[in-house]
Formats: C-alpha cells, structure tokens, sequence
C-alpha cells in the first residue's frame, strides 16, 4: 500500500489536463483487453506490460528503492524467491505490471495488485504498490499504471480501485484525488486496523475462546 | 463459546442467503442502509464460482439452524512482507453478542490465515464503532491510520472506467 509519487505543482496540473490526451500518443499492442495478459502500451522510451516470473529480481530492488524513499527501508522483508513463488506459483497471491525502459532495456517502475471483495458492491481491486524510479518520473508512466490496472479491474467487472496512501505523502494524495479517488479515511471515518503474525497465532489458538469467554 | 448451543463452520454456496441478510444488518448497524447492492446469487457466483473472490466463515444457532454470524475474507499481498489476509466484514446478531461467536468466528479466520503462512491479518473499522475498536485493540489490532497515518483512498465505477477508457 506504498506509492512515492513526487510531481511538481505545474507537472500535476499537466497531467490533470491532458490525462484524457495522453492515449492519442500511445500505441497499444492489442486492442483486444479481453484477457490481462494482453494488456500492454507503448510510451516513447518505455512499454508497460504485465509482470512474469522473471520481472521478481527487478520489482524487488524498486520495492527495496520504495522503502526507502517513504524512510522504512528496513521494512521490505521478502527476497525476490518469494516474490515468484506467491505471484506466480500454485495460487498467485498478486499481478502486477512493469515499466520497461527501451534504452537501458531494464524494469524502472511497477504497480502490483490484486482482486477484492466488497459485500455491498462485489468483486473490487486493491492497488498494492506503485513506484517509478526518480530519473524516469514525468513521463507518463504512473498514469499508464493506472490506466492498465483500471482495464484488469474492468474485465473482472470490478466496481471498486482502491489504495492506501500515508497522509505524509501530499503529492500522490493530490493526484490520486485529481483522479477522482476519495479518502474515505476523511469522508467517512474508516481506519485500517493491522493484526501481526504474532497476533494472528495467538488468536489461533484453541486457548483463546476461554481467556476471552463471556466477554466478546 | 457454547459449542452445544452455536458452531463455526466453513461457508458454503447454500448459505449465500442468510449472509446477504445479515450483510444488510451490518450495515444498517454501521448507518450506511442502502450500501448493500449485491443479491444472493451474485455472492454465490463471486465466492463459489471457477473464481472465488472471497471466503467465509458462518456461524449456526444448532437449536434454530439460523446462521447468525458471519466473517468473510480474502488474501492479499505485502510487497513488504508476502502474504496477508484482509477481513472484510465480521459480523454476529446482537442477541448472539457476548457468547464467544465473534472470538471464534476470529480463530477460524487466524486459522485461515496460518495455513496460508499469512503474516498479516487487516481490516477496516469506522472511527466511531467504539465497542468494536475495543474488541479488536483487545485481540491485539493495532490502529494503523492512527499510529503510522495511513489513510483508505477508493476510485468507484465511474472513475475506474475514464481512467481505462480514452474517450473522455
């Protein structure tokens, strides 16, 4: 649930106006998103594609590049092994897309995500991470991003994309909401509740109900 | 819990119905009553369809063999640390409070996640839902919009299908 979006006032106020512009320059390699496999775009300099098993060495250094842009770079503790292993093994856990950069033929930016459920408005996907290398920002490829993920969430007639942001992280809570995303952390009062590993098997164990009987 | 008076089990398609109905109590309780805009037949498409989008534990009355309680949930990832789990909705009938349903609609769920080898298990609760905060703070949740400020951004239909679309 991290992005390190960092856009000048004037880059914001750009990408605002031409959003809707920037698909007339972009080629699409299928015009059939029928399947998420296929969905792919060509930038000037950069293809964005769907991840494959071989993208995890890639993703996991600009996950390690993300930690530490939001000042956490001691929190990434997954190796790249486990990366393929939960994305592309037995059950994929997440997908993703790359931002291949033309020149030095290297993954510079990745989005990953995942598919949801609301009980009140069905089948929704949740944008986990998104990053794009410094040197390789302003050039459209966080709103490529977006719009590939939008089409995954379409073709699984998703009715909801939704992210978290650090209230810290001004510029990409600015952006996102250019987009027309809500925080409804503002809005409404929801806030995200975490319970760890250590939680979680305490709460497993067969010894829980009498510690808490009568009482929940 | 009385395990002679209530039982946790797996949900199955069948009980689509009983958790629609109190999918809607739920939300009546948290004052948003018209959120709810799924049928039964839709939950039982999404959760037991080729491609299941969710899980479920429920909750049975064994006297009544009312379902009276529900805890529905789905993986999810950290690119930090793998594999989590996310609870969507937790809920038991007011007259079924206090009896240990909702801790072991908890367990099952923790059990879920275990076997899984998840290391995180989230969820989302509205700021003025004390009694509730209460109970998760107690299970050892901690408030993650508060303690690190992270904050819950959505994108609805409308907003996903300009961002796919170019023809605004």
């Amino acid at each position: 649930m991290s992005f390190c979006v960092q856009y000048s006032r004037s880059l914001r106020q750009h990408l605002k106006k031409s959003f809707f512009k920037v698909f007339t320059c972009c080629r699409y390699k299928s015009s059939d998103c029928s399947k998420h496999g296929e969905l792919s775009l060509e930038l000037d300099g950069y293809t964005i594609r769907k991840a494959v098993k071989q993208d995890c060495q890639a993703i996991h250094s600009l996950i390690q590049e993300l930690a530490n842009c939001l000042k956490m770079p001691d929190a990434p503790q997954i190796d790249a092994k486990a990366l393929e292993v939960d994305g592309f093994g037995r059950r994929s856990f997440y997908e993703g897309f790359v931002a291949e950069s033309h020149k030095f033929n290297q993954v510079v930016g990745y989005a990953v995500y995942y598919f949801t459920y609301s009980t009140w408005q069905g089948k929704s996907l949740y944008m986990e991470d998104m990053y794009i290398r410094p040197e390789d920002r302003k050039n459209r490829i966080a709103v490529s991003f977006f719009h590939l993920v939008s089409q995954a969430a379409l073709i699984e007639n998703c009715t909801r994309l939704n992210f978290c942001v650090l209230e810290s992280n001004k510029p990409a809570a600015k952006l996102f909401q250019s987009l027309g995303a809500v925080d409804l952390t503002l809005k409404e009062g929801w806030h995200y509740y975490r319970i760890p590993r250590l939680g979680i098997e305490e709460l497993a164990k067969p010894s829980i109900i009498s510690t808490f009987n009568s009482q929940i | 819990m009385d395990h002679d008076k209530y039982a946790i089990r797996k949900a199955i398609k069948e009980d689509c119905e009983s958790i629609q109905r109190l999918i809607q109590e739920l939300a009546d309780y948290e004052k948003m009553p018209n959120g709810p805009q799924l049928d039964p037949k839709t939950l039982e498409q999404d959760g037991f369809g080729t491609r299941p989008f969710f899980e479920a534990f429920v909750a049975e009355e064994k006297e009544s063999n009312q379902i009276v309680g529900f805890a529905l949930y789905f993986f999810t990832y950290s690119t930090w640390q793998g594999k989590s789990l996310y609870m969507e909705d937790i809920y038991v009938q007011l007259q079924h409070r206090r009896k240990g349903v909702g801790l072991s609609l908890f367990r099952s769920v923790s059990q879920a996640a275990l076997s899984e080898n998840c290391v995180r298990l989230n969820f989302s609760v509205l700021n003025w839902n004390s009694p509730s905060i209460e109970f998760y703070k107690s299970l050892g949740a901690s408030d993650l919009t508060e303690k690190e400020g992270w904050h819950c951004f959505r994108m609805n239909r409308t907003e996903i299908e300009q961002l796919a679309h170019h023809n605004a």
